[in-house]
Protein backbone atom coordinates (compact mmCIF):
# COMPACT_ATOMS: atom_id res chain seq x y z
CA UNK A 1 0.00 0.00 0.00
CA UNK A 2 1.44 3.44 -0.96
CA UNK A 3 0.00 5.41 1.99
CA UNK A 4 1.49 4.29 5.31
CA UNK A 5 -0.12 5.13 8.65
CA UNK A 6 2.48 5.88 11.32
CA UNK A 7 -0.01 6.00 14.17
CA UNK A 8 2.12 3.98 16.58
CA UNK A 9 4.97 6.53 16.32
CA UNK A 10 2.70 9.44 17.27
CA UNK A 11 0.98 7.35 19.98
CA UNK A 12 4.38 6.60 21.54
CA UNK A 13 5.33 10.30 21.47
CA UNK A 14 2.09 11.32 23.16
CA UNK A 15 2.27 8.31 25.50
CA UNK A 16 -1.27 7.23 24.75
CA UNK A 17 -2.46 3.64 24.48
CA UNK A 18 -4.64 2.15 21.73
CA UNK A 19 -7.63 1.86 24.04
CA UNK A 20 -7.37 5.48 25.22
CA UNK A 21 -7.02 6.77 21.67
CA UNK A 22 -9.97 4.65 20.49
CA UNK A 23 -12.10 6.12 23.26
CA UNK A 24 -11.05 9.71 22.46
CA UNK A 25 -11.63 9.25 18.71
CA UNK A 26 -14.87 7.31 19.27
CA UNK A 27 -14.04 4.31 17.11
CA UNK A 28 -13.58 0.69 18.15
CA UNK A 29 -10.19 -0.71 19.11
CA UNK A 30 -10.56 -3.22 16.28
CA UNK A 31 -10.94 -0.45 13.69
CA UNK A 32 -8.09 1.56 15.19
CA UNK A 33 -5.93 -1.55 15.07
CA UNK A 34 -6.83 -2.03 11.39
CA UNK A 35 -5.75 1.55 10.75
CA UNK A 36 -2.53 1.21 12.75
CA UNK A 37 -1.54 -1.98 10.92
CA UNK A 38 -2.07 -0.43 7.49
CA UNK A 39 -4.98 -2.77 6.67
CA UNK A 40 -7.51 0.02 6.12
CA UNK A 41 -8.70 0.78 2.59
CA UNK A 42 -9.81 4.36 3.29
CA UNK A 43 -10.05 6.87 6.11
CA UNK A 44 -12.85 9.36 6.54
CA UNK A 45 -11.86 12.99 7.05
CA UNK A 46 -13.95 13.02 10.21
CA UNK A 47 -11.86 10.15 11.63
CA UNK A 48 -8.59 11.81 10.58
CA UNK A 49 -9.73 15.08 12.21
CA UNK A 50 -10.59 13.26 15.45
CA UNK A 51 -7.22 11.46 15.51
CA UNK A 52 -5.26 14.67 14.85
CA UNK A 53 -7.25 16.43 17.58
CA UNK A 54 -6.59 13.58 20.06
CA UNK A 55 -2.87 13.38 19.26
CA UNK A 56 -2.40 17.13 18.73
CA UNK A 57 -0.68 16.64 15.38
CA UNK A 58 -1.01 17.25 11.66
CA UNK A 59 -2.24 14.66 9.12
CA UNK A 60 1.25 14.58 7.66
CA UNK A 61 2.59 13.42 11.03
CA UNK A 62 0.61 10.20 10.82
CA UNK A 63 0.27 9.67 7.04
CA UNK A 64 3.23 9.03 4.79
CA UNK A 65 3.35 8.43 1.05
CA UNK A 66 5.79 5.73 -0.09
CA UNK A 67 6.00 5.22 -3.86
CA UNK A 68 5.55 1.61 -5.07
CA UNK A 69 8.80 -0.30 -5.02
CA UNK A 70 10.23 1.63 -2.10
CA UNK A 71 8.05 -0.09 0.55
CA UNK A 72 10.17 -1.54 3.30
CA UNK A 73 13.20 0.61 2.39
CA UNK A 74 14.66 2.57 5.35
CA UNK B 1 -32.80 -10.09 16.09
CA UNK B 2 -36.02 -9.63 14.14
CA UNK B 3 -35.79 -10.98 10.62
CA UNK B 4 -36.36 -8.65 7.68
CA UNK B 5 -38.98 -9.32 5.00
CA UNK B 6 -36.22 -10.51 2.66
CA UNK B 7 -34.94 -12.96 5.27
CA UNK B 8 -38.47 -14.31 5.84
CA UNK B 9 -38.81 -14.82 2.08
CA UNK B 10 -35.37 -16.44 2.00
CA UNK B 11 -36.49 -18.86 4.74
CA UNK B 12 -39.50 -19.93 2.65
CA UNK B 13 -37.37 -20.26 -0.48
CA UNK B 14 -34.76 -22.27 1.43
CA UNK B 15 -37.44 -24.74 2.49
CA UNK B 16 -38.69 -25.09 -1.06
CA UNK B 17 -35.17 -25.52 -2.43
CA UNK B 18 -34.37 -28.25 0.12
CA UNK B 19 -37.57 -30.13 -0.76
CA UNK B 20 -36.91 -29.94 -4.50
CA UNK B 21 -33.24 -30.88 -3.99
CA UNK B 22 -34.26 -33.96 -1.97
CA UNK B 23 -36.79 -34.98 -4.63
CA UNK B 24 -34.12 -34.44 -7.28
CA UNK B 25 -31.76 -36.83 -5.50
CA UNK B 26 -34.55 -39.39 -4.97
CA UNK B 27 -35.45 -39.33 -8.66
CA UNK B 28 -31.91 -39.85 -9.93
CA UNK B 29 -31.84 -43.64 -9.30
CA UNK B 30 -35.22 -43.97 -11.06
CA UNK B 31 -33.93 -42.49 -14.35
CA UNK B 32 -32.89 -45.69 -16.17
CA UNK B 33 -36.14 -47.43 -15.26
CA UNK B 34 -38.21 -44.43 -16.29
CA UNK B 35 -36.40 -44.21 -19.64
CA UNK B 36 -36.95 -47.93 -20.31
CA UNK B 37 -40.57 -47.76 -19.19
CA UNK B 38 -41.46 -44.75 -21.31
CA UNK B 39 -39.90 -46.40 -24.29
CA UNK B 40 -42.61 -49.08 -24.00
CA UNK B 41 -45.54 -47.23 -22.45
CA UNK B 42 -46.94 -43.72 -22.98
CA UNK B 43 -47.91 -43.11 -19.35
CA UNK B 44 -46.98 -44.83 -16.11
CA UNK B 45 -50.22 -43.87 -14.38
CA UNK B 46 -52.42 -45.20 -17.18
CA UNK B 47 -50.55 -48.48 -17.02
CA UNK B 48 -50.89 -48.62 -13.23
CA UNK B 49 -54.62 -47.84 -13.29
CA UNK B 50 -55.41 -50.33 -16.06
CA UNK B 51 -53.27 -53.17 -14.78
CA UNK B 52 -53.89 -55.25 -11.68
CA UNK B 53 -53.98 -53.88 -8.13
CA UNK B 54 -50.28 -54.71 -7.78
CA UNK B 55 -49.42 -52.13 -10.44
CA UNK B 56 -47.25 -50.06 -8.18
CA UNK B 57 -45.29 -53.12 -7.07
CA UNK B 58 -44.67 -54.14 -10.69
CA UNK B 59 -43.68 -50.61 -11.65
CA UNK B 60 -41.05 -50.71 -8.92
CA UNK B 61 -39.80 -54.11 -10.08
CA UNK B 62 -39.63 -52.91 -13.69
CA UNK B 63 -37.69 -49.84 -12.64
CA UNK B 64 -35.20 -51.94 -10.70
CA UNK B 65 -34.89 -54.47 -13.52
CA UNK B 66 -34.49 -51.86 -16.22
CA UNK B 67 -31.78 -50.17 -14.14
CA UNK B 68 -29.53 -53.19 -14.43
CA UNK B 69 -30.71 -54.24 -17.89
CA UNK B 70 -29.78 -50.92 -19.49
CA UNK B 71 -26.22 -51.03 -18.22
CA UNK B 72 -25.62 -54.72 -18.82
CA UNK B 73 -26.53 -54.32 -22.50
CA UNK B 74 -25.51 -50.81 -23.57
CA UNK B 75 -27.96 -49.32 -26.03
CA UNK B 76 -29.62 -46.04 -26.89
CA UNK B 77 -31.45 -46.26 -23.54
CA UNK B 78 -28.04 -46.18 -21.82
CA UNK B 79 -27.17 -42.95 -23.65
CA UNK B 80 -30.55 -41.40 -22.74
CA UNK B 81 -30.11 -42.47 -19.12
CA UNK B 82 -26.62 -41.00 -18.95
CA UNK B 83 -27.79 -37.70 -20.48
CA UNK B 84 -30.72 -37.48 -18.06
CA UNK B 85 -28.37 -38.30 -15.18
CA UNK B 86 -26.04 -35.48 -16.24
CA UNK B 87 -29.00 -33.09 -16.35
CA UNK B 88 -30.27 -34.36 -12.99
CA UNK B 89 -26.84 -33.95 -11.38
CA UNK B 90 -26.54 -30.42 -12.79
CA UNK B 91 -29.96 -29.40 -11.44
CA UNK B 92 -28.94 -30.81 -8.04
CA UNK B 93 -25.78 -28.66 -8.17
CA UNK B 94 -27.84 -25.58 -9.12
CA UNK B 95 -30.26 -26.17 -6.24
CA UNK B 96 -27.42 -26.70 -3.76
CA UNK B 97 -25.72 -23.45 -4.83
CA UNK B 98 -29.09 -21.66 -4.45
CA UNK B 99 -29.34 -23.06 -0.91
CA UNK B 100 -25.85 -21.77 -0.08
CA UNK B 101 -26.78 -18.28 -1.29
CA UNK B 102 -30.03 -18.35 0.71
CA UNK B 103 -28.04 -19.43 3.82
CA UNK B 104 -25.91 -16.28 3.54
CA UNK B 105 -29.02 -14.13 3.14
CA UNK B 106 -30.44 -15.66 6.32
CA UNK B 107 -27.11 -15.02 8.07
CA UNK B 108 -27.44 -11.34 7.11
CA UNK B 109 -24.31 -11.04 4.95
CA UNK B 110 -25.05 -12.03 1.35
CA UNK B 111 -22.37 -9.94 -0.34
CA UNK B 112 -19.50 -12.39 -0.26
CA UNK B 113 -17.16 -13.79 -2.88
CA UNK B 114 -18.36 -17.29 -1.92
CA UNK B 115 -21.77 -16.37 -3.37
CA UNK B 116 -20.09 -15.19 -6.58
CA UNK B 117 -18.36 -18.58 -6.82
CA UNK B 118 -21.63 -20.42 -6.10
CA UNK B 119 -23.46 -18.55 -8.86
CA UNK B 120 -20.56 -19.22 -11.22
CA UNK B 121 -20.91 -22.96 -10.51
CA UNK B 122 -24.66 -22.71 -11.12
CA UNK B 123 -23.99 -21.00 -14.47
CA UNK B 124 -21.60 -23.76 -15.54
CA UNK B 125 -24.17 -26.40 -14.51
CA UNK B 126 -26.81 -24.64 -16.64
CA UNK B 127 -24.49 -24.69 -19.63
CA UNK B 128 -23.67 -28.36 -19.14
CA UNK B 129 -27.43 -29.09 -19.04
CA UNK B 130 -27.90 -27.11 -22.25
CA UNK B 131 -25.04 -29.04 -23.83
CA UNK B 132 -26.53 -32.38 -22.76
CA UNK B 133 -29.90 -31.37 -24.23
CA UNK B 134 -28.16 -30.45 -27.48
CA UNK B 135 -26.38 -33.81 -27.61
CA UNK B 136 -29.71 -35.58 -26.99
CA UNK B 137 -31.40 -33.55 -29.74
CA UNK B 138 -28.65 -34.24 -32.26
CA UNK B 139 -28.72 -37.99 -31.48
CA UNK B 140 -32.48 -38.02 -31.69
CA UNK B 141 -32.49 -36.21 -35.06
CA UNK B 142 -29.89 -38.64 -36.37
CA UNK B 143 -31.95 -41.65 -35.24
CA UNK B 144 -35.36 -40.38 -36.39
CA UNK B 145 -34.01 -38.81 -39.60
CA UNK B 146 -36.83 -36.27 -39.58
CA UNK B 147 -37.32 -32.91 -37.86
CA UNK B 148 -39.95 -34.19 -35.38
CA UNK B 149 -37.58 -34.00 -32.33
CA UNK B 150 -37.26 -30.25 -32.96
CA UNK B 151 -40.84 -29.89 -31.70
CA UNK B 152 -40.13 -31.39 -28.27
CA UNK B 153 -39.24 -29.89 -24.90
CA UNK B 154 -35.64 -30.94 -25.42
CA UNK B 155 -35.30 -28.17 -28.03
CA UNK B 156 -36.58 -25.61 -25.51
CA UNK B 157 -34.08 -26.72 -22.86
CA UNK B 158 -31.13 -25.70 -25.05
CA UNK B 159 -31.75 -21.93 -25.22
CA UNK B 160 -33.56 -21.93 -21.86
CA UNK B 161 -30.62 -23.28 -19.86
CA UNK B 162 -28.15 -21.28 -21.99
CA UNK B 163 -29.91 -18.05 -21.00
CA UNK B 164 -30.22 -19.17 -17.38
CA UNK B 165 -26.45 -19.74 -17.35
CA UNK B 166 -25.84 -16.26 -18.72
CA UNK B 167 -28.11 -14.75 -16.06
CA UNK B 168 -26.30 -16.67 -13.32
CA UNK B 169 -22.96 -15.36 -14.66
CA UNK B 170 -24.27 -11.79 -14.59
CA UNK B 171 -25.42 -12.30 -10.99
CA UNK B 172 -22.04 -13.81 -10.13
CA UNK B 173 -20.26 -10.70 -11.45
CA UNK B 174 -22.73 -8.54 -9.52
CA UNK B 175 -22.06 -10.39 -6.25
CA UNK B 176 -18.30 -10.24 -6.84
CA UNK B 177 -18.48 -6.46 -7.28
CA UNK B 178 -20.78 -6.12 -4.27
CA UNK B 179 -18.34 -8.15 -2.13
CA UNK B 180 -15.46 -5.88 -3.17
CA UNK B 181 -17.47 -2.74 -2.41
CA UNK B 182 -18.51 -4.17 0.97
CA UNK B 183 -14.89 -4.97 1.81
CA UNK B 184 -13.90 -1.41 0.88
CA UNK B 185 -16.73 -0.09 3.03
CA UNK B 186 -15.86 -2.38 5.96
CA UNK B 187 -12.21 -1.31 5.82
CA UNK B 188 -13.08 2.38 5.65
CA UNK B 189 -12.31 3.73 9.14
Amino acid sequence: MAIMVNLDVMMARRKISLGELAQKVDITMANLSILKNNKARAVRFSTLEAICKALDCQPGDILEFIPDGEEGAP
Amino acid sequence: MEKTAVQRLARVLQGMVVVVFTLNLLCLPLVPGAVAFWQEHESIWEWVSHESGDGLFWVTMIFAGAFYGIFLEPSLLTAWSLLFWICGACTAVILWQAKKVLDTILAGSPFRTSNARALNRAAISCWVTSGAAMVKLVLWLWIEKNPAPLCTYTTLFIPGFLMAGLLFQVMSALFRQAAELKEDQDLTI
